[in-house]
């Protein structure tokens, strides 16, 4: 079976849809509870949304990571890819959220540090939970780590360049390519594990 | 030994001139709390300073609102004198210091206590007592030297009676004419000297002339407390309503009604396509996202970032008009806003200005709601009449109330535009 098909099969089975579901109803539930139509009165859907998106893909990025650590390199990219389109279809809410709240950043940006965050957060926490080998279970706190270090980072230096929640208003150019490159770092080494007649 | 002591001496008192620098605040140091002030500050022989003078109407509540204004004066040999006008609000705290390479010069600082918001009766007389005499109470009497008499309009915004007695050389007839169209009564006591005959021909043969949003009033002892009674109040009544006026009405954003049911079938639809089309249905009902994102934009964001209204308000009279601009601004993402010239706040925030353009900072949708620095101009006219206008029902009966592109233009009751 090739990977098309299978990315495919994985998109269309329950978990999934059931995953995408809940998250797709929490950003409908953030939109309905942060807008507001009076136009002197400020709209804050896309924060809301911004820290709901965030959160929740990285919890389950944490969760899948647990999930399918003892799976193969295919499974592993399956899934990743899985979990940035879960990002991508929620979006369009975002964007919403974004035109009505006026933030002072930029949207793409934002849904790539989304989406990378998420699946780079799912490649660590699967490289945490393998190596942990029974001691497993310790990868979700030590998916903390790049979190908190990225942010000790700023602090020191200043500068928000590597935090993946800033939620206050402003550029997040840096975070978004440095988690874009985490994140392709595993699906380069589970591509090329693959490649190398790892199992699917 | 003596020489050297006295070199040293004198040496000590050239420094101390070469450091001379004053600031005066209102006419003779009365102030008007809640009114544009004129600030004249003087330095002889300095470099460079900069000159910031601080007034915070912050309280324990709200913390410091500080309203931060700063100039320029270029040093050089001599007297370097800057005259502006300063509005202070009801201030906690009033300081000023004036710097030169990092060096403060010269400071000081103003006490709560000397706030005062009556306004001023600025007598010009050689015997200031007896002009003062026929003056309703409620005003500061404030005997001032002709010579420094202001010629701008602003500078007289604290001021509501200016009396001339003849006592003294007469006046710049721009002061006069500056007065007058700020708002305030002119009394010219007669009898006055020949001298005064410029001065008299403004007023004609009336006993009360319109200027812009003040009067000239012409009277003897005996018949200016008759004319001082009824006071005019124009300058003052408009610019308290210059908030109700102004009004920003910002274009509604979408309805959460009509943007739910929308977003919801979103959702169901690319939970739905994905589970029967797999990829291809997630890129289909991904593309169809964007699409109705993009073709809502303009009801998602129906504006720019900074919504803003703007309103003239012109009192004419006698060819002259006091001009005040009312701004309102929302802005939605917060940070720096920028005026080009002075303005105030109509409520307290922090805000600073420097010849030319005042700061605001409000943050995120907060409505920021500004006067300008009143001016004076020159009557156009052209504009429709509105006797129904709201305003007409807060000010005298006979005002005559016309109405532009962003004006309202008001003629005091009596006056010819």
């Amino acid at each position: 079976m090739s990977g098309w098909h299978s990315l495919d099969r994985h998109l269309r089975s329950e978990g999934f849809s059931q995953l995408l579901s809940a998250f797709l109803l929490l950003s409908l539930l953030t939109l309905t509870f942060s807008w507001s139509g009076n136009p002197l009165e400020a709209n804050n859907s896309w924060y809301g949304l911004t820290a709901l998106r965030r959160g929740a893909l990285a919890l389950m990025a944490v969760g899948l990571a647990l999930h399918t650590f003892r799976a193969g390199p295919g499974v592993r990219l399956r899934t990743m890819a899985a979990l940035s389109l879960i990002s991508l279809l929620g979006a369009p809410l975002s964007a919403a959220g974004f035109a009505a709240s006026y933030p002072a950043t930029s949207l793409i940006p934002n849904i790539v540090l989304d989406t990378a965050f998420a699946a780079a957060l799912y490649g660590f926490t699967t490289m945490v939970a393998a190596a942990a080998g029974r001691a497993f279970f310790l990868a979700v706190p030590a998916a903390t780590l790049p979190i908190a270090a990225s942010l000790l980072l700023d602090e020191a230096t200043g500068n928000n360049l590597l935090f993946p929640f800033p939620l206050a208003d402003g550029p997040v150019f840096l975070p978004a390519l440095f988690w874009t490159a985490f994140a392709l770092a595993f699906a380069a080494a589970w591509a090329l594990a693959l490649r190398r007649g790892g199992e699917r | 030994m003596r020489q050297l002591f006295l070199a040293v001496l004198l040496a000590a008192c050239l420094s101390a001139s070469a450091q001379e620098t004053e600031l005066l605040l209102g006419f003779d140091g009365e102030l008007v709390a809640g009114r544009w002030n004129p600030l004249e500050f003087r330095s002889r022989d300095a470099g460079d300073i900069t000159l910031t003078v601080t007034a915070d109407q912050g309280d324990l509540r709200r913390g410091q609102l500080p309203a931060r204004h700063t100039w320029h004066v270029p040093g050089g040999a001599g007297l370097s004198v800057l005259e502006d006008e300063i509005f202070l609000p009801h201030w906690q705290s009033l300081s000023w210091s004036a710097s030169s390479d990092g060096r403060v010069v010269a400071s000081g600082s103003l006490h709560p206590r000397e706030l005062d918001d009556r306004p001023l009766a600025v007598i010009v007389s050689a015997a200031a007592a007896g002009p003062a005499r026929l003056l309703p109470s409620g005003v500061r009497v404030v005997p001032y030297p002709v010579a420094s008499l202001p010629e701008r309009l602003a500078a007289w915004d604290p001021v509501r009676y200016l009396v001339l007695d003849g006592t003294t050389a007469p006046p710049a007839a721009a002061a006069v004419i500056a007065a007058a169209a700020a708002g305030a009564d002119v009394l010219l006591l007669e009898p006055l000297p020949a001298s005064y005959a410029p001065l008299r021909a403004l007023a004609g043969d009336s006993a009360v002339s319109h200027y812009g949003a003040g009067r000239l009033l012409l009277g003897t002892a005996e018949t200016a407390p008759g004319l001082l009674v009824s006071t005019n109040g124009y300058a003052a009544a408009v610019g308290e309503q210059l908030g109700t006026l102004n009004v920003l009405e910002p274009a509604r954003p979408l309805r959460l009604g009509l943007l739910l049911p929308f977003a919801g079938a979103y959702a169901l639809l690319s939970v739905v396509l994905l589970r029967v089309a797999g990829v291809p249905g997630a890129a289909a009902v991904l593309c169809l996202g964007i699409v109705g994102v993009l073709a809502a934009g303009p009801q998602l964001r129906p504006g720019p970032a900074v919504s803003s209204s703007r309103l003239e308000v012109r009192v004419s009279a006698g060819g002259l008009s006091r001009s005040v601009t009312g701004s309102a601004l929302l802005d939605r993402q917060g940070g720096t806003l920028e005026l080009p010239g002075a303005h105030r706040p109509l409520k307290p925030v922090p805000y600073a200005t420097r010849p030319g353009t005042t700061s605001f900072t409000p943050g995120r949708w907060q409505l920021l709601e500004t006067a300008s620095r009143p001016e004076l101009r020159e009557a156009t006219g052209g504009l429709t009449p509105a006797p129904d206008h709201p305003l007409a029902a807060l000010l005298p009966p006979g005002t005559v109330i016309s109405t532009g592109d962003s004006i309202i233009e008001v003629t005091p009751a009596g006056a010819v535009p």
